[in-house]
């Protein structure tokens, strides 16, 4: 039948004006010519060709193109799950003559592009520059060289996903040289991954450091411990979590420093829950998150919005905390793909722990 | 993706014009200039990039611990 169909339609396309269907095919290049997928697709017919024919012009179109394509589609994903504004995507612009004063006066910087052979040396190091630019905005300059890098580490690996000739190449150039010399990097970049795995780095932990680092308050050192304790925080909370104590420490539930304190409350499959069933987080809301300036409200689908509603207006009304914005998990808090992180607010001064409750 | 962050990049075939523009083609040719994190001697096979550091052009290798090195450098230049 389906068959018949298309036969049926077949003979009208001679009919079809040429111009409409140029037209046509322009419109749709237009509307996906700057899409990080149509760049990384590009990318994956250029490299080969370019790296057999060798044009000059083929091979910097298949790099740009591969780069380009391969991080932004990374930085889609990982703008769901960051604060805003604390990545941005990647541009290439090939240079090919320039003017000194101009140069020096703009501060600029460019890196060496190889040709499509040393595609994996290109992308790392683009990719690390990159990152050294983007990541971190407010704590880069006040964390230790071992915290920042191992952040770095853990996003591009996050980026690179499943291309093995570059997470080889990454691995072996720069992550192990740097780990055998600074092992503290591999110890900060286990955690964060173990973090990562329940949906809690970029979401909660790197969130609360960003903020620790707008607050004038913080030097360099106070946001070393803070980060350092942030992250054990975390990571302790995971582990407790991969037992599946039913209740778990409840020490851990929260986190309250002098710069920053929040709470995680963990709600299971709101699918499930009932016109009033909110009451049952409440408990432990009262329990564990007084004198807490955030609450993180991890679920663990995204078919939350009928129950997400009834528990922002609950956190409203008990406990004066107001919604201020939803970020995307790459894991929930189980361990499973995809999960939701709702971010609410109390205004109290964390310095003197006062709650208004 | 609302902003994107600009690299700049010179392709291989195009160093050499570069490297003239901006007068250290020759340095580098007769290994005149270090690099800027571990002072050895920036040839054209080694060089991998080019930055502006307290109102003065830099140049740092390929060495892997000079790409680390990278991110400590002061920008803002003047």
């Amino acid at each position: 039948m389906q068959i018949d169909a298309i036969f049926s339609l077949t003979k009208y396309l001679p009919h079809i004006d040429t111009g409409w269907l140029v037209a046509a095919l322009l419109f749709i290049y237009i509307f996906i010519k700057d899409l990080p997928e149509f760049a990384k697709l590009k990318a994956s017919v250029l490299l080969p060709l370019s790296q057999w024919l060798k044009f000059k012009g083929l091979q910097k179109s298949a790099i740009k193109n591969d780069i380009e394509g391969t991080v932004n589609v990374a930085v889609k994903i990982l703008e769901n799950e960051m604060p805003e504004g604390t990545i941005k995507g990647i541009e290439i612009e090939y240079i090919n003559d320039t003017k000194k004063e101009a140069f020096i006066r703009e501060g600029r910087v460019f890196v060496r592009i190889k040709p499509a052979e040393k595609e994996e040396e290109n992308f790392v190091v683009v990719t690390k520059l990159y990152l050294d630019c983007v990541l971190l905005p407010n704590s880069k300059k006040l964390l230790t060289e071992e915290q920042s890098k191992a952040v770095t580490y853990f996003t591009a690996y996050r980026i690179m996903g499943k291309r093995a000739r570059y997470l080889n190449k990454l691995h072996d150039d720069y992550y192990k040289p740097d780990t055998d010399s600074k092992p503290k990097i591999k110890e900060y970049f286990e955690a964060i991954e173990c973090v990562d795995k329940r949906g809690l780095f970029y979401s909660t932990m790197l969130r609360s450091i960003e903020e620790c680092a707008g607050n004038v308050r913080f030097t360099s050192g106070s946001l070393n411990t803070e980060f350092d304790n942030i992250l054990q925080h975390l990571q302790r909370f995971v582990e407790e979590l991969k037992k599946k104590t039913k209740d778990g420490n409840d020490n851990l539930w929260n986190y309250k420093s002098s710069g920053v304190s929040f709470a995680l409350l963990l709600v299971a499959d709101p699918l499930k829950a009932r016109i009033g069933s909110y009451k049952a987080y409440l408990n432990r809301l009262k329990k564990n998150f007084s004198r807490v300036s955030y609450v993180f409200v991890v679920f663990s689908k995204k078919e939350w919005l009928p129950f997400g509603k009834e528990v922002a207006d609950a956190l409203d009304s008990y406990i004066g905390a107001t919604f201020i914005g939803e970020v995307e998990s790459s894991h929930d808090y189980r361990g499973k793909n995809g999960g939701i992180v709702r971010l609410y607010e109390r205004k109290i001064d964390p310095s003197n722990q006062q709650a208004t409750e | 993706m609302k902003s994107k962050q600009k690299i700049e990049a010179v392709y291989e075939s195009d160093l050499e014009k570069v490297l003239k523009d901006l007068e250290l083609y020759d340095d580098i040719v007769g290994a005149k200039i270090k690099c800027a994190y571990c002072n050895n001697p920036i040839t054209l096979d080694n060089l991998l990039c080019v930055f502006v550091e307290k109102g003065k052009l830099k140049v740092s290798c390929s060495r892997v611990p000079c790409t680390n090195s990278f991110r400590n450098r002061e920008e803002n230049a003047d």
